[in-house]
């Protein structure tokens, strides 16, 4: 199986907030995590692919949601298995990934 | 038999009601004689301006009416307010011989009059004389949300040039920045432009009001915006205030499980002079963490804008918080005289901002 790749641009072109309750149109990190993030990562894992997560196509990110999405995934499943797996993607805005792996690696 | 009007009863009835009325009738007459006598050497229209404003506590606006050129006076002005509110008194804003005045002011008139309206406490104002700054005035919607009973949001406008917008339930709304940015690059470069910077900011500011603004409670405060822009110069203005608790009495007050606990002390006998000018630009540049602990840390909220910042996403960052004003792209901070109790950050976007091909 070849490796997945999730585009956050599928989710919400304006992803907002920390967590939905937060604000009826925030698309927070949340949410992100929950429904799109965290089932495709289990099907990463068990194929024993990359989870390429490309972050282009927004209008611009938050830190909170880059930090509950991606260090919160950290928290939930250890840092080890998330930094494994996961892989990222960005022409628009690399410098996010340095703060991402940051993210992650603090949770 | 007896006529009524001629008994006792009734000509001490009658003597007790006319002695009363007579009192009524030489207060009126003083308080009459005293309104002429203040009216007098004065205009119709200055007579009726005196009227408008009767029954209401009339506070005058600083002569220079700006929160970035005048802080401290115009602080002053807002905690005067700030004290009618809390004490449910009807204000007239009076501002007729203001010299000058900009959108930053204006976004806190505004701001100022919603909470008023909100609590269903009377709000009046008049007109600048200078024309100039009246258009101002008039053009931000300020008379308008003034002659009108407002609910608990004002939405915000597609296609109007200077405006200010406020949310209801002090929520994160990631899809403001959508409109926002639209607009705002469309002044700028002429057609649809990404400016990632922009959203970071705005959702950097939206998520501290709803998470740090109140110490009790999460979303509690309001938070405002007002978006200005300037075709000539190719410049759009962002001015976003809430009355919260500010930057430095919510890291002072942080709870004793929270990781911030007790770090605004250790940092400040860590500083020089300890004083909040240099704990912000500390915070701001990501340097508490190292200043605490050693280690550098990712900026999150307030260091996230200045990244922004230096990034040149946007320009002439310059924030106030209590008692400290940050010109952020200009590295200076200053400590005001006085405290202004929320926060207030104002930036622009300009053509030399980095900017990229509209995402949709």
């Amino acid at each position: 199986m070849d490796n997945i790749i999730l585009f956050v641009k599928s989710f919400s072109i304006t992803p907002g907030s920390r967590y939905k309750e937060e604000g009826k149109k925030a698309h927070s990190g949340e949410e992100f995590r929950e429904v799109f993030l965290e089932p495709q990562f289990e099907k990463a894992e068990k194929a024993n692919v990359k989870l390429i997560i490309n972050i282009d196509g927004t209008i611009g990110y938050g830190t909170s949601w880059l930090e509950e999405v991606f260090g919160g995934l950290s928290r939930k499943l250890g840092k080890d298995r998330v930094l494994k797996t996961l892989e990222f993607i960005s022409v628009e805005e690399p410098y996010l990934i340095d703060d991402i792996n940051q993210y992650i690696k603090d949770a | 038999m007896k006529k009524y009007q001629t008994t006792a009863k009734y000509k001490d009835k009658h003597q007790r009601l006319s002695l009363k009325r007579h009192r009524r009738q030489l207060l009126s007459k003083a308080k009459r004689k005293r309104k002429h006598y203040r009216q007098q050497g004065k205009s119709k229209y200055e007579r009726g301006q005196d009227n408008l404003a009767t029954g209401f506590k009339t506070l005058t606006a600083p002569e220079h009416f700006s929160f970035i050129e005048e802080p401290e006076k115009t602080i002053k002005f807002i905690n005067k307010l700030e004290n009618f509110y809390l004490k449910r008194k009807s204000v007239f804003v009076d501002l007729q011989n203001i010299k000058s005045l900009d959108h930053s002011a204006v976004a806190v008139l505004v701001s100022v009059m919603f909470s008023f309206k909100s609590r269903n406490i009377a709000f009046n104002g008049n007109f600048p004389l200078k024309k100039e700054l009246a258009k101002i005035l008039i053009d931000s919607g300020f008379f308008k949300y003034l002659s009108k009973p407002i609910g608990n949001k004002i939405e915000y406008t597609i296609g109007k040039e200077n405006q200010i917008f406020a949310r209801a339930n002090k929520e994160v709304n990631s899809e403001l920045g959508l409109i926002v940015m639209a607009e705002a690059s469309t002044t700028i470069w002429g057609i649809n432009r990404t400016c990632k910077g922009l959203q970071r900011t705005l959702l950097e500011l939206m998520q501290n009001t709803n998470n740090h603004a109140d110490l009790e409670e999460k979303g509690a405060k309001h938070w405002w915006l007002s978006v200005n822009h300037d075709k000539k110069s190719k410049k759009v203005y962002f001015y976003f205030v809430d009355y919260g608790v500010g930057i430095f009495e919510s890291l002072k007050s942080k709870p004793s499980g929270n990781k911030w606990f007790g770090w605004f002390e250790k940092l400040k006998n860590k500083l020089q002079y300890g004083g909040n000018d240099e704990v912000f630009k500390l915070l701001l540049d990501g340097d508490m963490h190292m200043t605490i602990t050693g280690h550098h840390f990712r900026g999150k909220g307030l260091p996230g804008i200045k990244e922004v910042l230096d990034r040149n996403q946007i320009s002439n960052l310059r924030i106030i918080s209590n008692n400290v004003y940050a010109d952020v792209s200009e590295e200076k901070y200053f400590k005001l005289s006085n405290e202004f109790s929320g926060t207030f950050v104002t930036w622009e976007l300009n053509e030399h901002n980095i900017n990229a091909k509209w995402i949709i």
